[in-house]
């Protein structure tokens, strides 16, 4: 008797305890894997996350509209549903590619399942603080204690999401399911539906990270055109999904975000171009490198400089390089590098040493953290941890034009910062490199003469010459990273909907009006 | 009687704007590392749950402590930004922001009854927001993370001041 009064008196904050921590798994899980299959620009996590929270909207507005039974119907519809997540949607967005279907299928897809995934969690809270609402006192203080611990489960789910860093989807998602599990059985009270939803996730928990790698290969063999694609490695870092993907000749790719970072091939013109040509020409005492998390460049810089300090943000990703891109003992006995963990703007900041070379291998600027590090005002901190004739390299992501795009903008930034600028345009690596210094210690005739070998038709902009690329081009800066935005957009519907629609055009022409 | 919806959207905006402000600004001044993300979100989180227990705290100050504490942290990271109590004391600044966001949902509760409209509104308030910090920050930058706290808690004032005259 005792024991039941205790019960009853724990079910529901300890039921609300657990919505909290379902909600915080259920966001990570969700936002990253649509995140992923949508790709990851900043335009897609803001669009995604955004979905998330209308979830949550339309499931406080619904709150009170149902009766009990069909509430708990409905609840045990979508929780039993939340066993076939994430590979459900992966299997329906495979679908939608393969039948090749209207871009806006994936947005539907997106929000449906964001309402499956997030409303239910809403619903909770309201109506137990509801049904009190008669004795405005009670209500208040099932208010106070039901909220409290809804916020404590969504810290705990946090920590959990933490703990699951660098891991497959399948690590969380057992843990995610034994929660559910719990608060079926709190919430409708049935030992049945418990043991149905315990044993289906048993048998469901043998096979997810075989479902995790297959329906992951099946996406990108649909839906980034692979002709067969096998799942090497998929986890969930700190900050993004990385995936290693092999192809049908063998050919590895590196994805973050759903994004190609790199294939093995071309990660031997842009370690070439980005690391091995500059330690080379300026042979120098210290080199900085920060992002390369496949550490491909390390071994390349490492014979031309006395020290080579590597900086990295993701453990993720290093994983991932260690394991697929950097043999182990291709780094073995290299005792002047050392690794640090660390954001690269971080590092400088809080370095006393002085650089005679740094090496940006890091992604496009396509989120706002990207894009910091491509300012004008990051550039002028690199600056002041160069020694007087040392060269910062950046990849630009594409090649130097006469226009206002991404690499050009970069260019703008970097000649903001630095008095002069040197652009090589390589075909091979189908992209430019961009070397910037208050006194570049090489001419264009050295850089002619050190890469005639590997690559014959090199373009090579001169300082002098990289000026007249830049008429149309806005620096990137703290205060202006619509480019963020602009592309994103821009690569979003030329994605989904096959239209260069250059969504800030009519911006710009605004813009540009106002100001003449 | 408090016109509710608009009152409790903004200040789901004002949350939501606020947090993110924080949060950019602790990825531009220190670090972009998940450990700034882990703190102001806990930090806020805390502030939230303790402020669900204040009783005293009056809605003015509530707002007011909250806007007080994030231009003390942009001050802080601003100058200072890698003191070693830097990162303690802009958690402590988020979770003396985040006791409003706590606070909120009792004092709203004691005029509006309907609870589920009461979340439902300041949670549409919430994902506007950060779809709104996104446009700001891409297309303004830092007077965008400037001026919007300042420019949204001074809207919840004057809602305050009109709640009092009507109430």
């Amino acid at each position: 008797m005792e024991s039941l009064n205790r019960y009853s008196i724990y079910r529901e904050p300890l039921l609300l305890f657990l919505i909290g921590a379902c909600l915080s798994i259920s966001q990570f899980v969700m936002i990253r894997d649509f995140v992923t299959i949508l790709y990851g620009e900043e335009v897609v996590i803001i669009l995604v996350t955004a979905a998330f929270f209308l979830g949550l909207s339309i499931g406080y507005f619904l709150s009170l509209k149902f009766s009990e039974k069909f509430f708990h119907h409905s609840f045990l519809a979508i929780v039993f549903l939340h066993l076939t997540f994430p590979f459900s949607y992966r299997i329906l967005a495979v679908g939608i590619a393969k039948f090749d279907m209207s871009g806006y299928m994936y947005v539907i897809l997106m929000f449906l399942y964001a309402l499956i995934f997030s409303s239910i969690f809403a619903v909770f809270l309201p109506r137990l603080v509801h049904e009190k609402i008669s004795d405005p006192d009670s209500a208040i203080q099932r208010m106070k204690v039901l909220y409290s611990l809804e916020m404590v489960g969504f810290a705990a789910g946090f920590a959990i999401v933490g703990m699951s860093w660098n891991k497959g989807v399948d690590f969380i998602l057992l843990i995610y399911w034994a929660l559910l599990a719990v608060v079926i059985h709190l919430a409708i009270q049935k030992k049945t539906w418990t043991i149905a939803f315990v044993i289906l996730a048993i048998s469901a928990g043998s096979s997810v990270k075989t479902l995790d790698h297959e329906t992951t290969a099946q996406l990108y063999k649909h839906k980034h055109h692979f002709d067969d694609a096998k799942t090497l490695l998929t986890i969930n870092s700190a900050y993004q999904k990385v995936e290693v993907i092999q192809d049908e000749t063998g050919e590895l790719y590196l994805y973050l975000d759903g994004l190609l970072n790199l294939n093995a091939s071309d990660l031997e013109d842009l370690n070439y171009y980005i690391a091995e040509i500059p330690s080379q020409l300026i042979k120098p005492e210290k080199t900085l490198i920060i992002g390369n998390g496949t550490l491909s460049s390390v071994p390349k810089v490492y014979p031309h400089s006395k020290f080579v300090q590597s900086v990295e943000l993701d453990a993720g990703v290093l994983l991932a390089g260690q394991k697929f891109f950097t043999p182990e003992e291709d780094l073995i006995g290299l005792d002047r590098w050392n690794l640090i963990i660390d954001d690269g703007k971080h590092f400088l900041k809080t370095t006393n040493d002085m650089f005679d070379l740094i090496i940006m291998d890091i992604p496009s600027p396509l989120t706002i953290q990207e894009a910091i590090l491509h300012t004008k005002e990051f550039y002028q901190l690199a600056k002041s941890r160069l020694t007087e004739k040392g060269v910062i390299a950046v990849q630009l992501s594409g090649p130097l034009q006469h226009n206002n795009r991404t690499p050009a903008r970069v260019v703008a930034a970097l000649s903001e910062a630095f008095d002069e600028v040197m652009v090589i345009n390589s075909d091979q690596a189908d992209r430019s490199f961009g070397f910037a210094s208050q006194q570049l210690p090489f001419s264009s005739d050295d850089m002619r003469s050190a890469t005639q070998e590997h690559e014959e038709g090199l373009e090579i902009i001169s300082p002098y010459d990289v000026p007249l690329y830049l008429s149309e081009a806005v620096p990137l800066a703290l205060d202006n990273l619509d480019l963020v935005l602009c592309r994103g957009l821009d690569r979003f519907t030329d994605r989904y909907w096959d239209v260069d629609r250059d969504p800030c055009r009519k911006v710009r022409e605004l813009t540009e009006e106002y100001i003449n | 009687m408090i016109k509710f919806p608009p009152y409790s959207f903004l200040t789901g905006l004002y949350f939501s704007t606020l947090q993110f402000c924080y949060l950019i600004l602790l990825q531009m001044n220190i670090s972009s590392a998940y450990l700034t993300y882990m703190i102001i979100t806990t930090a806020w989180l805390v502030g939230s749950i303790i402020g669900l227990w204040v009783n005293h705290l009056d809605r003015n100050i509530g707002v007011g402590l909250g806007l007080f504490s994030y231009y003390s942290v942009y001050a802080l990271v601003t100058n200072i930004p890698f003191s070693p109590f830097t990162l303690a004391l802009a958690a402590v600044g988020a979770g003396v922001t985040g006791l409003w966001a706590g606070r909120f949902f009792i004092f709203i509760l004691h005029q509006y009854k309907q609870v589920d409209r009461i979340f439902f509104h300041e949670n549409n308030g919430f994902w506007v927001g950060i779809v709104m910090f996104f446009l700001g920050f891409t297309l303004v930058g830092r007077p965008f993370v400037f001026w919007a706290p300042m420019t949204l808690a001074g809207l919840l004032l004057l809602n305050h001041l009109w709640i009092k005259k009507t109430t």
